[in-house]
């Protein structure tokens, strides 16, 4: 393996995302009488069953799924570290109550909660990010409570609290820093976690809602057709697989 | 030991509280009327009302929580609006297909996993080795729906051996169990993969050859047997991901199990139906998880029972 190859190939995805969407941004338009076409010169991806064009609505699903995920992981960061920092600072009851909380939500498998949750806020943007968020917190939760106990200890810490900074400021000022690698190794997982998870829900009908494109819900559509037009679904299952698959090794440099 | 696993389940009883008693937050945090969610927008004042008082949502929402538990402790659930019956039957009618699926997707995620990874370590650094672990690691990264879907347009649509969907033996079974085991068994040869890796070179194994042991005496004898202990915590604990990615592969090949029921379940916007399940796979996924805990303790010696944390 070349150097920084799922760096490139991510980039590249996203790349090819945007400027396939700006050169046919029309994702929308029926043409019935183009229907189901294979690819070829002038329908670089073929056509849907409704004559859209793939192209467009393939690269526009993913600049949704992107950002959406993206979203989703952000908020599930600051609300897991947020929890993270009332446990480990204040210790206590208030620290068990919120480690029994997060044992709770981890005794659910994070792929049911993000369904049941998408299905009571039915799904469409607002419901997905919610049901990720709700899904996600947890690791981040976890992970960042044992990380910041562990540098509640350490000297400079201690310096800034005597020096009489808030507690909250100390944190964010200089432990957050100091537990930033592996906190960004999780966002990277939790990415390409939620980025499987999003497709998944719109997959089942209870994520992102047509007509709005999103890969999972184009490999729904291109299942019905898999006997005369099976590219449909094949060409946003690659972008995905690879997609994760690089966001997954993203640090990985050899 | 005995100990050890009677604390185990006394805590978890609590945590199966907490989980029900979250399920039943579900349709109050939701946006919209309790009663909205369970019958619709347009469903006439009367069902409204009956529903209203089926689930008691007229009452203060403590009375509403103890009914509830009530409901899923001693009623099975309540009853489902779309079967008719209590919930729990309707689950338990459909949960053997589950497990049929789920077995041989776990025996054949072991087979895969265990046969390949032989072979990666026998070619170790050349080229069967880099195959296998490239496509493991592209295995890992490939979301289930597709890789079902992928399975149906090879063997279904192109080489027409198994049929595209539906429940019963061997050859309904195989392809939804290939997809779900593909993910699970890519994560497992990587971990025993490295595994027999890291004891091939410990010094036991030199030990061994010196003494002029057969080389695959010491690979199966010796070698391998170390090698099991972190690949069957990891089995066990993956025993979540088969029930999880159930739901999406049973929906793909129309099985008809617990993943479809849910799904069928919120569809037809069935909610007392998807809260008992939510519970059930939440109850199930605990207790697979106490279960390897367990069996890893009593496999791996090297720690005590007593100093586990719980």
């Amino acid at each position: 393996m070349k150097k920084g190859i799922y760096r490139f190939l991510f980039f590249a995805i996203l790349f090819i995302c945007v400027i396939g969407f700006l050169l046919k941004p029309d994702y929308y338009s029926v043409n019935l009488s183009e229907r189901l076409l294979p690819p070829s010169f002038e329908h670089p991806f073929g056509t849907d069953y409704l004559g859209r064009e793939l192209i467009s609505r393939v690269c526009l699903g993913g600049l949704i799924s992107f950002s959406i995920s993206f979203i989703a992981v952000l908020i599930s960061l600051t609300v897991g570290f947020f929890v993270a920092f009332f446990a480990s600072v204040k210790g206590g009851i208030v620290d068990k109550l919120l480690v029994s909380l997060i044992d709770v939500f981890q005794s659910f498998p994070g792929m049911l909660l993000a369904i049941v949750f998408a299905a009571f806020f039915k799904g469409g943007i607002v419901g997905v990010v919610v049901a990720l968020s709700v899904s996600g917190w947890v690791g981040f939760a976890r992970l960042s409570r044992g990380l910041i106990i562990s540098k509640l200890k350490e000297d400079y810490f201690i310096y800034s609290i005597a020096s009489g900074e808030r507690v909250l400021k100390a944190v964010i000022k200089h432990i957050l820093p100091n537990i930033k690698s592996p906190l960004l190794v999780q966002l990277l997982l939790s990415f390409a976690g939620a980025i499987i998870v999003e497709a998944s829900l719109s997959f089942l009908g209870i994520g992102i809602k047509p007509p709005l494109p999103s890969w999972g819900n184009i490999i729904a559509d291109g299942k019905e057709f898999i006997l005369v037009a099976p590219y449909i679904s094949i060409i946003p299952g690659i972008f995905l697989t690879v997609s994760v698959l690089c966001i997954k090794n993203f640090l990985k440099i050899d | 030991m005995i100990d050890y696993i009677v604390k185990r389940v006394l805590f978890s009883i609590p945590t199966v509280f907490a989980v029900v008693i979250t399920v039943f937050f579900l349709i109050h945090i939701a946006p919209g009327n309790p009663v909205d969610i369970l019958v619709g927008e347009n469903a006439s004042a009367v069902l409204k009302t009956k529903v209203e008082k089926e689930y008691a949502l007229d009452k203060p929402i403590i009375v509403q929580a103890v009914f509830f538990l009530k409901n899923v402790f001693f009623k099975g659930g309540g009853n489902s609006i779309y079967f008719g019956k209590p919930c729990f039957s309707v689950i338990k009618s459909k949960f053997k297909n589950t497990l049929f699926l789920g077995g041989v997707a776990f025996f054949m995620a072991i087979f895969i996993s265990f046969s390949l990874s032989f072979i990666a370590v026998r070619f170790k650094g050349r080229f069967p080795d880099r195959l296998i672990t490239f496509l493991a690691t592209i295995g890992m990264s490939v979301p289930s729906f597709w890789l079902g879907i992928l399975l149906l347009i090879v063997f279904s649509v192109k080489l027409k051996i198994f049929p595209v969907s539906g429940t019963g033996g061997f050859y309904h079974v195989f392809l939804p169990a290939l997809t779900l085991s593909l993910p699970m068994g890519s994560y497992l040869l990587h971990i025993f993969r490295n595994e027999l890796l890291a004891q091939t070179n410990k010094r036991f194994t030199v030990a061994l050859k010196t003494r002029g042991v057969k080389e695959f005496l010491i690979f199966f004898k010796h070698i391998v047997k170390n090698a099991l202990i972190p690949v069957v915590m990891v089995l066990f604990l993956q025993l979540g991901f088969l029930l999880t990615g159930a739901i999406i592969t049973e929906t793909i090949f129309s099985w008809d199990g617990i993943g479809l029921l849910l799904i069928t379940a919120i569809n037809v916007r069935d909610y007392p139906l998807v809260q008992s399940l939510a519970i059930f796979i939440a109850v199930v996924y605990i207790y697979s998880n106490l279960l390897g805990d367990i069996l890893i303790g009593y496999l791996d010696r090297r720690v005590g029972f007593e100093k586990r944390d719980l």
